[in-house]
């Protein structure tokens, strides 16, 4: 959780800093570049993490709550997507002086915020601990 | 209708502890955590697999608890 965490915030950051340094220098390519790069980079990251920690923990297997868990969100944020897509070509479409990159980001930020909250409210607890 | 089982039990039997059961079984502790906490009910290959290792059948290990008819 705290390197998922870890990553988005930084991610976050730095696509910040990469839009504004290419809003004040005027470089549209780095606006692109900074947006495929840096969300590009985050997931593979938080990717190559989420399954290196499952692999040690066996939570990557079919049978464990971990995996069921994962594809039950997964389902639920695809619907939202769905939903927040929708929403974010309307809001396009009825302020067209919105930069470019404004929706796409607020976009890619909003879903992986639902997937973290989504996570955080079903993700079980280690309650009942015994060994 | 509700899933009980008699996982714990049984596991505290076998003198296992839920890790070593979860390597057993190839699934995370947490699962096994669910499992005998009730709160999650294990797919059919993992019920068999946990049947399988703690020596028993799914049909002992796991029952329906009927709740009250509506």
């Amino acid at each position: 959780m705290r390197l998922w965490i870890g990553i988005v915030t930084a991610a976050l950051i730095l696509l910040a800093v990469g839009l504004a340094v290419a809003d004040r220098l005027n470089l549209e390519w780095l606006k692109y570049a900074t947006m495929v790069a840096v969300p590009f980079a985050s997931a593979m990251l938080v990717v190559f993490g989420k399954r290196r920690r499952a692999r040690l923990a066996n939570s990557d297997s079919p049978d464990s709550i971990e995996a069921i868990t994962d594809t039950t969100l997964r389902a639920a944020v695809f619907l939202d997507a769905l939903l927040l897509t929708t929403l974010a070509v309307l809001v396009g479409a009825v302020i067209p002086e919105m930069p470019s990159w404004a929706l796409p980001a607020a976009l890619l930020a909003g879903l992986a915020l639902d997937y973290w909250i989504r996570h955080a409210i079903a993700k079980p607890r280690s309650v009942d601990a015994d060994c | 209708m509700r899933i009980v089982n008699e996982v714990r039990l049984r596991r505290r039997e076998a003198g296992l502890t839920q890790e070593q059961l979860a390597r057993l079984c190839a699934v995370s502790r947490q699962t096994i955590i669910t499992v005998e906490a009730h709160t999650h009910t294990p797919t059919l290959p993992l019920a068999l697999t946990l049947a399988r290792t703690l020596g028993t059948s799914t049909d002992e290990l796991f029952k329906i608890e009927e709740g009250p008819a509506n």
